[in-house]
Order: C-alpha cells, then sequence, then structure tokens
C-alpha cells in the first residue's frame, strides 16, 4: 500500500517537474531565440529526469570562425522549428528546443564528456540518453552528433535540418522567409529589368548577326578553356615547379591549370578564326589594291599559322596524354591463337 | 591554244559532266559507305576481345532486355526487382527508360519470326553500332537541312560516324542509353529542322514521334525540350518568327508532351518539373503573339500600342511572378542532375554522390580534344558560316552548338550531346572551305563553266588549302580509328595487359569472381559491394545486392559507405543489421589496376560521411594525404575496406626489389601486416586478386555476455509522466542479452 502511494506521489511531482522544465525552456527559447546553456543547465536539462523534451545543443568555441559562420543558419533552423510548433509537444512527438554552449573553463566537463576535441558540433539530446550503458554509450553518441569541419563542404541550413529532422523524427523544411523571396525576384526582376533596357537601347546591335558570332566565341573560348572545371576544383592559374619557376601546365590528362586552358583554348578557336580570315580575306581587302605576291605571301602565313598552332595544341596534348593519330591497326591485333583466349561466356 | 590544251580541256570538261550526272549515285554510296564504316569502327572491341556486354550500366540493361523478352513488355512494365536495393528493391517498370530495352526486344522479335535465331545477348551487342549508322543518316539530313548542301550533308555524316566521344558510348556491347537516344536527339532535329523550313503539320507529328523514342530512352530528352522553346524565343526576341516556325512549335510541343507523359518514369514531370517550364511558357508565349497579331485586324492603332505596353509588362510580370511563387512553394523541384548544369558548383556542394560519378565531372580542355579533335577547331567555321546569312535552321545549328559547348563543359557525358554539333558545324565549315578552294581550282581549269570572279582565292593557294585540309580530315579519321580500337574498345570487365614478349594476356578476374559467386554461394545470398559493381554482380552472379548504380537511394549508398568506412566490428553490425552474407572489395594492389575500391575508398567516406556525420574525411588522411603505409591514420588501416583489400597481402611479393606487401598502385608497402579477421573469412580471391569475396561469420558464442542493448536509439520511449523508476525496469525488460566485443 505505501508502495503504491510512494509511487504515486512520485509520479505526480515528476508530472509537475516535466512540465515546469519544458516551460522554463520554452520561455528562455522563445525570449532568447536560442537558450544559452552552462554546464549547470545543461546537467539540470539534459541528464536530469523527468526531462520529455528534445534539445538540439550547438557547441561552439570561442575566436572558432566556422562556428560563427555556421551561427546563422542554426538560428535560422530554430526559427524554423519554433514556428512548426516543435516547442509544443504533439501527440507522438516531443518537444524540441535549442540551446548553444560555448566552450569555457567550467564547462569543459561537458565537452570532455561527449568527447568533443573540435568545434562547433550539432548534439541532439534525447531522453533516453540516460539510460544509455557505460559500453553502449560511445557508438550511441556518435549516431547524435556531429562534428562540423571543412570537409563537410558547405553547410547550410538544410543539412542542419535534415541531421535535426532524423534524429527528433520531425518533418520541419526549408522556408525560405519573406525577405529571401523579395530579394530573389527582386534580382530577378532588376536582371529582366536591366536586360530589357539594354535591349531596347541596343536593339539594331543585337539584331547583327555579326554580333552572335563574336557572343557565341566568347562562349566558345570559356568552356573550352575548361572554366567550371578551374572554379570546381579551385584551379589556380600558374603554379611553381619544384624549381621555383612559373608553372603553366600539368602533365597529368585529367588536371588543367587556369591559364593552360585559357591559352589552348584560344590556340583551338584561333585556327576556326584564321580558316574564317583565309577565306573571307578577299572580302575584307576589296577596296585595297594588292599585290598578287603579297596577296599570296599573307595566305602562306595564314596557312602557316593553322599548321603551327594545331601542331602546338597536339604537342600540349601528348604530353598530357597518349596520343597517337598515326595509328593503323597492328597485324597482330587479332584475338591471339585460340588456345590463350580465357574468356568464358554467360 | 593548241589543239593538245584543247583536247585536255575538253576531256577536263567531260570528266566535269559526267561527275555532275553521276553526282547522287556518289552521294548516295558515300552515305552508304559513311553508315558501314561507321557500323565496323565500333566492331574493334568484339574482334579485339568478344561479343560481351561491357561496363555497369549496359549489364542492367541487358538484364532488363533479358526479362523483357522473357515476359514481355507488361511484366516489364510491373516487374518490382527484388534482386537490387536488398532490403528495398526496385520498382523497375515505373524507374526505367524502356526505350533501348523496347527496341532491342523488338529486333529479336521480328528476327525470330523471321526464323533468324539470334540470341538476345547478340542483339544487345551490335545495336549501338547499327544505329550510329542510323545516327549518321539522320546527320546527314540534318546538316542537308541547315544549309541544302549534300556535300556539308556528307562531311558532317562523317564526322558524326566516327566522332571518339559518340564512339565513347556506342561501341559494340556498350549496351546503354545513349546508343540509340543520339539517334533520337539528331533524328528529332532533323525532323524539327524540316518542320520548320516546310511547315508541314506531318513533319510535326514526325518531330513529335521522334521526340517520344527519345524520351523513351534517354534522361537527356531535357536538352530538347529546352533547346527547342530557346530558339523559338531567340526567334521570336530578334523577329524572325513566322507561320512554318509557330507550326512547327505547337505541334512539337503539343504532341510531344502529351506523348511523354505516357513513359511512367516521365509522368505528370512532363507538366510541372521545372525542365520543362521552358516549354509550357513559349507555347503560351507564341500562342498569345499570335492571337494578338489577330486582333490587330480589328482595333486601331492608337490603341494596340497602348494594349500592347499593358499587354507585355502583364504577360512578363505575371510569368515572371509564377515561377518564382510556383519554385517558392515547392511546387516545382529542379533535379540534382540538371541543378549541376546550371549552377555547376551545386554538385561539389551538395550531392557527394553526383560529384563522384567521373563521368559528371567538368570537362577540361584535353578532354574536349581527346574527344572531339579537330572538329572543335574547325566549328568556328561552321559557326560563322551559319552567322554569316542566317536561317531558322542555321540559326538553330548555332544556338544548339553554343549551348551543346556550356553544357558539354558542364559535364563530361554531355560531350556527347555536344559531338554531333559539332560535327554538323565542323562538316559545314570544311565543306565551305573545299567549295571556295574547289571554286577558285575549277575557275582556274574549267574557266568556261566556272566563271573567274574577283574574290576569289588564288588557286595555288586553293590548293595549299585543299591539301591541308584534306590532310586534317584523314588524320582526324586515324586518331578516330585510334580512339575506337584502343581507346573505347576495353570492355572493361576483361582487362588486358601486354608482357615483355609482346604477347597479350586476358585479364579475366571480374568474370571469375562473379562465376565463382554464381555457382557456390546459395540463390537468396546477399553480396555487399560498393555501388559501382552492383548491375555486374545481379546481371552475371545472379546474386541480390545491396546497392547499384541507379543510385537513387543515397542514404542506403551511405550505409554501405559507412560499412566499408567502420572497423570490423562496427562493421560487422551494420552487415549483420542488412542481412549481408558476402562481401566483396576490388582490389588492385597486385597488378598495379588503379581502379580499385582503394582508390574510390575516399568517396565511400564523403557519401558515408553525407549522412552518418561521424564519418569524418580527415580521419583517413595520414599525415595530410590519403595513405595506406606506416602512416595512415588507425581509422584507415582499422577500416573495413582496409582490412578486407590487404588481408594476407604481406605474404606475397608484387614488385621485384620491393618488401613483401608492397602496393603497385599507391606505391607503398601496407602500413599493417600480419592481422587476422574475426568477422569476416576469406571466401574467394581471384587469381590476379582483383576481387576478393569475404564471408561475414556466424555471430561467435558467447564468449562475455553483458548487459547491452543494440538499438538504443530506437527505444519506443515511453509516455513522459512515467517515473524513472518504472522507465528503467521497462527498459530492462526491452534490453536484449547480446554479445559484449569489448573483451
Amino acid at each position: 500500500m505505501i508502495i503504491i502511494l510512494i509511487f504515486l506521489v512520485n509520479l505526480i511531482n515528476a508530472d509537475s517537474l516535466a512540465s515546469q522544465k519544458t516551460n522554463e525552456l520554452r520561455e528562455m527559447q522563445l525570449r532568447d531565440g536560442i537558450i544559452e546553456l552552462n554546464s549547470t543547465g545543461y546537467f539540470y536539462y539534459t541528464m536530469e529526469f523527468p526531462r520529455p523534451y528534445d534539445i538540439v545543443i550547438y557547441f561552439v568555441a570561442p575566436s572558432c570562425k566556422l562556428c560563427n559562420d555556421l551561427n546563422e543558419h542554426y538560428q535560422k533552423v530554430a526559427k524554423f522549428y519554433a514556428d512548426s510548433g516543435a516547442l509544443y509537444k504533439s501527440e507522438s512527438k516531443r518537444a524540441v528546443f535549442f540551446a548553444t554552449m560555448t566552450f569555457n573553463d567550467k564547462n569543459k566537463q561537458v565537452f570532455e564528456q561527449l568527447g568533443f576535441i573540435s568545434a562547433p558540433n550539432l548534439f541532439v539530446s534525447q531522453p533516453h540518453i540516460v539510460f544509455v550503458p557505460q559500453d553502449e554509450r560511445e557508438r550511441y553518441l556518435r549516431d547524435m552528433k556531429w562534428t562540423i569541419s571543412y570537409t563537410d563542404g558547405t553547410v547550410t541550413a538544410h543539412k542542419f535540418l535534415e541531421f535535426i529532422n532524423k534524429r527528433t523524427g520531425r518533418q520541419v523544411d526549408y522556408k525560405a522567409s519573406t525577405s529571401e523571396a523579395l530579394t530573389v525576384i527582386g534580382v530577378l526582376l532588376g536582371a529582366l529589368t536591366f536586360g530589357a533596357l539594354i535591349f531596347i537601347i541596343a536593339r539594331p546591335l543585337f539584331l547583327n548577326p555579326k554580333l552572335w558570332f563574336i557572343g557565341s566565341i566568347i562562349i566558345f573560348i570559356i568552356c573550352l578553356a575548361g572554366v567550371v572545371y578551374n572554379i570546381i576544383h579551385n584551379v589556380p592559374f600558374f603554379t611553381q615547379n619544384n624549381k621555383g619557376g612559373l608553372q603553366w601546365k600539368t602533365n597529368s590528362g585529367r588536371q588543367q591549370l587556369g591559364f593552360e586552358g585559357l591559352f589552348l583554348s584560344l590556340g583551338m578557336t584561333f585556327v576556326g578564326l584564321t580558316m574564317v580570315l583565309i577565306l573571307k580575306l578577299k572580302v575584307l581587302v576589296k577596296h585595297q589594291k594588292i599585290d598578287p605576291f603579297v596577296e599570296r605571301l599573307v595566305y602562306l602565313t595564314l596557312f602557316i599559322c593553322i599548321f603551327l598552332i594545331v601542331q602546338f595544341v597536339e604537342e600540349n596534348y601528348r604530353q598530357k596524354s597518349h596520343y597517337n593519330p598515326i595509328y593503323w591497326p597492328p597485324r597482330h591485333y587479332i584475338k591471339g591463337p585460340l588456345n590463350k583466349d580465357q574468356g568464358n561466356s554467360f | 591554244m593548241s589543239s593538245e590544251e584543247e583536247t585536255q580541256q575538253s576531256l577536263s570538261y567531260k570528266v566535269h559532266k559526267s561527275t555532275l550526272k553521276w553526282a547522287p549515285v556518289f552521294n548516295m554510296t558515300i552515305l552508304l559507305s559513311i553508315a558501314i564504316i561507321s557500323c565496323l569502327i565500333r566492331v574493334f572491341s568484339v574482334i579485339r576481345y568478344e561479343s560481351i556486354i561491357h561496363e555497369f550500366d549496359p549489364w542492367f540493361n541487358y538484364r532488363t532486355t533479358q526479362y523483357l523478352v522473357k515476359e514481355g513488355p507488361y511484366a516489364l512494365w510491373n516487374w518490382y526487382d527484388s534482386e537490387s536495393w536488398y532490403p528495398l528493391g526496385r520498382s523497375v517498370g515505373g524507374t526505367v527508360y524502356p526505350g533501348l530495352m523496347m527496341t532491342s526486344g523488338m529486333i529479336y522479335w521480328v528476327l525470330h519470326k523471321l526464323s533468324i535465331p539470334i540470341d538476345i545477348r547478340n542483339v544487345c551487342v551490335f545495336l549501338a553500332p547499327i544505329f550510329s549508322a542510323f545516327t549518321s543518316l539522320a546527320a546527314y539530313g540534318m546538316t542537308k537541312e541547315i544549309t541544302k548542301r549534300s556535300e556539308a550533308g556528307l562531311l558532317s555524316a562523317l564526322f558524326v560516324a566516327i566522332v571518339p566521344s559518340y564512339m565513347s558510348r556506342s561501341v559494340a556491347g556498350s549496351y546503354d542509353n545513349e546508343g540509340v537516344s543520339i539517334f533520337a536527339l539528331v533524328f528529332t532535329f532533323y525532323t524539327f529542322l524540316k518542320t520548320v523550313n516546310t511547315g508541314s503539320i506531318l513533319w510535326g507529328v514526325y518531330t513529335a514521334l521522334a521526340f517520344f523514342y527519345m524520351v523513351a530512352s534517354w534522361g537527356g530528352y531535357a536538352f530538347i525540350i529546352n533547346i527547342i522553346p530557346i530558339f523559338v524565343l531567340f526567334l521570336l526576341i530578334t523577329g524572325r518568327s513566322n507561320q512554318r516556325i509557330q507550326v512547327a512549335y505547337n505541334v512539337f510541343y503539343i504532341l510531344g508532351t502529351l506523348l511523354a507523359m505516357q513513359i511512367p518514369f516521365v509522368g505528370f514531370q512532363a507538366l510541372h518539373s521545372s525542365e520543362h517550364m521552358a516549354s509550357h511558357a513559349v507555347f503560351l508565349l507564341i500562342n498569345f503573339l499570335n492571337f494578338f497579331s489577330w486582333i490587330r485586324n480589328f482595333v486601331s492603332k492608337k490603341a494596340i500600342i497602348t494594349l500592347t505596353k499593358f499587354l507585355v509588362v502583364f504577360l512578363v510580370f505575371s510569368i515572371l511572378v509564377g515561377v518564382v511563387i510556383l519554385t517558392l512553394a515547392g511546387k516545382t523541384q529542379w533535379s540534382g542532375r540538371s541543378l549541376t548544369l546550371l549552377d555547376p558548383t551545386y554538385a561539389k556542394k551538395y550531392i557527394p554522390i553526383i560529384a563522384s560519378v567521373s563521368e559528371h565531372q567538368a570537362t577540361t580542355w584535353s578532354s574536349f580534344f581527346f574527344d572531339l579533335h579537330y572538329l572543335i577547331l574547325f566549328s568556328p567555321v561552321g559557326l560563322y558560316y551559319c552567322y554569316y546569312k542566317p536561317t531558322e535552321t542555321k540559326i538553330f545549328g548555332a544556338l544548339y552548338t553554343v549551348l551543346g559547348v556550356y553544357f558539354a563543359s558542364v559535364m563530361v557525358r554531355l560531350l556527347l550531346v555536344l559531338a554531333p554539333a559539332v560535327s554538323i558545324m565542323a562538316g559545314i565549315g570544311i565543306s565551305w572551305a573545299f567549295r571556295k578552294f574547289a571554286k577558285s581550282v575549277r575557275s582556274f581549269i574549267l574557266p568556261k563553266i566556272e566563271k573567274p570572279k574577283k574574290y576569289r582565292i588564288p588557286p595555288e593557294i586553293s590548293i595549299i588549302g585543299l591539301v591541308l585540309l584534306g590532310y586534317y580530315c584523314s588524320i582526324y579519321v586515324l586518331h578516330a580509328n585510334f580512339a575506337g580500337s584502343e581507346a573505347y574498345a576495353s570492355p572493361s570487365i576483361i582487362l588486358s595487359s601486354r608482357d615483355r614478349q609482346g604477347n597479350r594476356n586476358i585479364i579475366d578476374d571480374y568474370r571469375e569472381a562473379y562465376y565463382w559467386l554464381r555457382m557456390n554461394t546459395k540463390a537468396d545470398d546477399k553480396i555487399m559491394s560498393w555501388w559501382d559493381y552492383g548491375y555486374q554482380i545481379t546481371g552475371m552472379s545472379n546474386r541480390t545486392v545491396l546497392v547499384d548504380n541507379n543510385t537513387w537511394n543515397n542514404t542506403h549508398i551511405a550505409t554501405v559507405g559507412m560499412a566499408m568506412a567502420s572497423s570490423e566490428e562496427d562493421a560487422f553490425e551494420i552487415c549483420e543489421k542488412l542481412d549481408v552474407d558476402y562481401v566483396l572489395v576490388i582490389f588492385g594492389g597486385i597488378l598495379n589496376y588503379s581502379g580499385d575500391d582503394i582508390n574510390k575508398f575516399l568517396w565511400m567516406v564523403r557519401i558515408g560521411g553525407g549522412v552518418y556525420p561521424h564519418i569524418k574525411e580527415e580521419d583517413y588522411y595520414g599525415k595530410g594525404t590519403y595513405r595506406v603505409d606506416q602512416y595512415a591514420t588507425e581509422t584507415m588501416t582499422n577500416s573495413l575496406m582496409y582490412r578486407l583489400s590487404y588481408y594476407r597481402f604481406d605474404e606475397v611479393q608484387t614488385a621485384y626489389g620491393q618488401p613483401k606487401g608492397y602496393d603497385t598502385v599507391r606505391q607503398a608497402v601496407i602500413g599493417v601486416k600480419g592481422y587476422k579477421l574475426r568477422h569476416f573469412e576469406e571466401a574467394f580471391t581471384s587469381e590476379n586478386w582483383i576481387v576478393r569475396i569475404f564471408k561475414r561469420k556466424q555471430r561467435e558464442n558467447r564468449d562475455g555476455v553483458a548487459f547491452t542493448s543494440k538499438q538504443t536509439s530506437q527505444f519506443t520511449i515511453p509516455k513522459e509522466t512515467i517515473p524513472v523508476t518504472k522507465f528503467s525496469k521497462k527498459a530492462n525488460i526491452k534490453q536484449r542479452f547480446t554479445l559484449n566485443f569489448n573483451e
């Protein structure tokens, strides 16, 4: 009888304590946006039962650049969660609160306990953390924490949301704020008006196919130069070789340097343009009287120009990778004697 | 003029005349030879190796085709494949572009009706070469529609028939979507240009049908559904639009979109995905303008101007706002691969699985040069020709080239889309040059027929030009020959090497291992490997795999990546959860085969880390670089991939003058030697160690039983009102007796 009574009292007490803690956290988050925890707060709110809620904690260190950069995204995520009603428990899901903890001598213990050796870290603390046995703890914590570093690529609010959603079981989506949406629309509208204005002002110019040709050739050169590759791989324009001299190309078949790409792209396009020049030369100089000998000399120079550029491009390619255009399949170019054939067909 | 000269002249006139007479015959003969050449140059792989399906994706297509001819089209429609993506499975019928399989199925059925008992494998192997012949014919037609000149068409057909970039995807055995869809692409453009030139609705219907075939066979159809609206818009802006364009576009858009929706994989995406937005917008715009010009007949001029101003602003604004709102509301979705095209850095930032595929890398100048060779050098000539006296079709050709060049620079594999464009442009350009030079030579030899003009190039210079261009064309042919026979002929599941005496050795480790799996494992065993080998294992071993090249489920792939990157103990837990019976790794350390799993391992780490953040890339870098030697980190040497790849590797000597355990690919002696595996055992290692298969052992007998729960994270948490005491009691019941591995 007494046991049951104690049990009931216990139950009621726990109930009131639980809702009290939840209310405290909710108030704090509503007031500050994100709850600042110190070590006492951490132990009180996360390690002491009852705690009928999840807390997402963002562990940062002072003078940590990445932490500051990501802080903005973290705040956004907290806001998305708060807006979606995650501050209150729903039928099957616990309330979720967002907190942050900054490293200092007093809360060192918390960082050590969770095994953080660098910052920033994201940690989703759930009620059953209290019950995880010691030897399972490491594996459990591993699933719940995320040590963010530069190898994680560009971390955005999307990635935070994905991580947290998976662990809290909620489906909170990224919502572009009104200001962001307006910016997008504004930029688009601005660009469009700008384009339209330019088009109206310079309309005759735009209708000129010669301009199209020039535009196409510029696009052609830029794309051929592998500019996208340069951007993605952050390729420098030049590097230094091991002798300390300036190096403008690599010998690796799959890579290139910024200048190398541009230079060879210019070279390759130049071949075509020279050809156009040869075909159009007579029309271009139709008003001038030219000595036939000089004329032939000019043509010859242009042809030699083409030849040399093609030679140059091929030579550069040959240094990067196997290149053998004068190729004819050799005589032994058969499967080999039958007894050498190890193939088995399925 | 002496009589001898006269007879000579009359002879050349005769030759000229009869050549003109026979020109159509020559034309057709050359075209036919080009078609034959385009087939033959792709058969090197069969001559040098054997008639076998190549690489990775073709194995899935082959397996699906086998299913199709065995079970019929409706069964394929409803096929739920339980052999892949264990334990999820994959609904193949709804997630596949069936054009390729249907095509070979058709050929198979027709041939069998004609009592030609051909094996479906041979249909599949030779399908791409046959379609490349069709492609060259279509390219001829398209170029002719652009320039109205058959000589340009013939050169383009020749160029496109042997362009290395296209050949890389269509050699015999390369049974992939691109093999048929490049034909569909060029043919769609051909019919579209025909419609533009004629304004015939019938040709518009053909365009829609060709487009339907394209949609049925490749996701690259998005290129068509964007480039045609862009082209129409361009014409509208530059004031070159006319009735024929309207007919062509309307017929193409309405029928094409309706037909595209018939493919289950596309379905309603044809209406609401962002890739199709441009086509909807242009359709509305073009019909609105049409309507407007009709109204113009009934309203005064002044009113029209006011109305125009109002409507233009209104239309632009509403379209813009509509698109923005739809995008913000998440109603339209950009697929990852398309976003990569618009923002090239997108994939690297957000989707490692897309970034990891080598054919999705951005293109360097050298890839352009190797895959398109001299075509890229001479296509500016064709561009100039197209812009010089632009017509609608010429503008289309130029637009296609410029857009294609952009897309190709973003993704290596889109060089394939660029290849026909560049071939056509180079064909137009070179034929223009040929024509100019030939005219000048002709006016020198046959002054009566070809009147000398003022702006003609001097004949001796023309001869130099002809020789130079002829030389470049033949070098191009030889280069293509090299690419077809050496660079792109390898089936990559059979490797070959040459020893010091020059004898060729076939390295057949893959098939050896897959055959071993087929014969020595139980029919329902599950094989875990990196996703690259999924299609091959299901295709050749007929066993269930966890992930394959379809890569539709990033999380599942990341789980496999996590297993490979975890320590043996952790990997064992994951493998047990996933029911894995065998783990297959590819290892090239003995044979200096650089495409092995250790080299791909960083991608497994990255992809795994994308979903399971406790896997950190930097943990696998020893002294700042990725290495396997004594400086490799503990995480690296403890990982399952390392353990399995280098298991017993220290017992063999691989290179002269190097200690045992010398990895020839990484050129380093491995860091950890003489270790034992606890939860896996070696089941099979192929002749050259390229494929190593390990069996997962059963859980060991209880040696140190501990009070541990296996899945703490998946507890059902009791109602929050339950006090501590009760909770822990309940938890105790839930906790299971499992083994303690921390001895």
